[in-house]
């Protein structure tokens, strides 16, 4: 597409640096979004987890990732409130997001078995859906080895690789 | 009033020198001689958050943790009785029980204060203040004897008994001991973070450093991130003060330490595993130290426990609090 030059926003070639810069908003104001809605989706199970085997440490176990990330959110949208530029650091962030989202969808598979492998409720397709997406938290906005080759080379110093 | 960042810096180094020269029976009357309960009492976060990160780091074995956990319920004094932990593996987190005559005593001390002369043991009642003379005592080797725990076991009459503090100081003094224990994990997984990213940086195979390997640096960035999650985890449990909160930083504190124990362990090879070496006493360290103050299994399930009876999760913490 054929722009007038007069349109251009910032640098020509200065789109990269705007993304990344812009990336750190999103991923903390989302991760803090999306625990929100985590602790009211599974916590509308929890008056069926005293029944379910090894529910309260399938329960606690979802409560520590999804304290972890609340703790990481709410630290990460204070930073940026106040101004600082997260890095590559944010991509803690998105790691922890994207694997609680998948403990929460496990645990909720688990807190209600056998619904979402035979029932047709609104609830089991509810949450065979959100089951379903939590696979791929971990995959866009990012893969999750993309973070990790990040936080080990940016953060950790260690050499980049293959 | 709270510790600026270049301050908190200097917090860190005055720490460490102190967990470095001072012999472990003297580290507790060094701090106070600083000014140690006017830091804990300003800025009580600050202050446990950095010296115990740095005591795990350095692996060093003191009594501080009876300090803080002294201060939390309200005892500020110097030298004076030895707080008696709750043995581990019971049911309940106390070191004495009510019988018909007195207490029945099961606790481990601290480093640096085997020679105690009255105990302040953790009971149901509360604080209770007893001596050391009709009690036995042992001293704990197991897997790391460097810690220098004390076992103590017997039986109190109940006339030599003096109550200190009422059953509620017992509770804000176990949340601060377990806010303490988080710090000390932290610290440790982060010194074997350390030791195997430099180990995988020098060790060398088909042509390069392991490091370059994915597999090998995707393990370690997993280990930074459980370490970044449990500090802010601790952060929110110093934030709201509250009892879950204090029990979730541990957990997270206990399973950042665990995976720098599995994974660090990996990525040295063959080299861990010696004694010479010396990761393994990181590992066996954070064995311990998860066993005070209720074990991350065991803690995990209460937690789940408390919300299933609450039927909500906590909402912790708000976005105001931590600034």
């Amino acid at each position: 597409v054929r722009v007038p030059a007069g349109q251009v926003v910032g640098q020509v070639g200065g789109g990269w640096e705007a993304v990344m810069y812009l990336l750190q908003f999103e991923r903390g104001a989302y991760a803090w979004l999306r625990q929100a809605e985590m602790l009211t989706d599974l916590g509308a199970l929890l008056g069926r987890a005293a029944e379910a085997p090894g529910g309260a440490e399938a329960v606690g176990e979802a409560y520590l990732s999804m304290f972890a990330l609340r703790s990481l959110a709410s630290r990460t949208v204070n930073r940026l409130a106040a101004g600082e530029r997260l890095g590559p650091e944010i991509s803690v962030d998105k790691i922890v997001l994207g694997t609680t989202e998948q403990t929460v969808a496990d645990t909720a598979r688990q807190l209600l078995w056998p619904a979402l492998e035979l029932e047709d409720s609104v609830e089991a397709r509810n949450w065979r859906r959100a089951w379903a997406f939590s696979r791929i938290t971990t995959i866009y906005g990012g893969a999750i080895e993309v973070q990790r080759d990040l936080v080990a080379e940016r953060l950790l110093g260690l050499p980049r690789g293959r | 009033v709270t510790v600026e960042p270049d301050e908190r810096e200097l917090l860190r180094s005055s720490a460490r020198h102190l967990l470095q020269t001072a012999k472990p029976a003297e580290l507790p009357g060094a701090l106070v001689d600083l000014g140690w309960f006017d830091l804990l009492g300003a800025d009580p976060a600050a202050a446990v958050t950095v010296t115990a990160e740095e005591q795990g780091r350095l692996r060093a074995a003191t009594p501080i943790l009876d300090l803080v956990m002294r201060h939390a319920a309200g005892v500020h004094t110097w030298p004076g009785p030895a707080l008696m932990l709750p043995a581990p593996a019971q049911p309940r987190e106390v070191s004495g029980t009510e019988t018909s005559r007195g207490f029945q005593v099961r606790g481990v001390t601290l480093a640096g204060r085997e020679q105690a002369e009255i105990y302040l043991l953790l009971t149901a009642a509360g604080m209770v203040a007893v001596p050391a003379a009709p009690l036995d005592r042992a001293p704990v080797a197991g897997a790391d004897p460097e810690l220098g725990l004390t076992v103590v076991t017997g039986h109190v009459d109940r006339r030599d008994a003096d109550l200190v503090a009422p059953a509620g100081a017992v509770d804000t003094a176990i949340d601060a001991g377990r806010r303490w224990l988080a710090s000390e994990l932290i610290g440790l997984a982060a010194a074997m973070l350390a030791q195997a990213a430099a180990y995988v940086s020098a060790r060398h195979q088909f042509g390069r450093p392991i490091a370059s390997f994915q597999t090998v640096k995707h393990r370690l960035a997993d280990v930074h991130v459980a370490v970044t999650a449990a500090r802010a985890g601790v952060a929110t449990a110093w934030a709201d003060g509250t009892r879950l909160s204090a029990m979730a930083a541990k957990c997270l504190g206990a399973r950042a330490h665990e995976l720098a124990s599995a994974h660090g362990h990996q990525v040295h090879g063959g080299l861990a595993f010696t004694l010479e070496y010396g990761f393994q006493r990181w590992i066996e360290r954070g064995y311990l130290l998860d066993a005070l103050l209720g074990r991350r299994r065991q803690l995990t399930g209460m937690l789940g426990e408390a919300c299933i009876q609450a039927g909500v999760f906590p909402r912790t913490p708000s976005l105001a609090n931590l600034s």
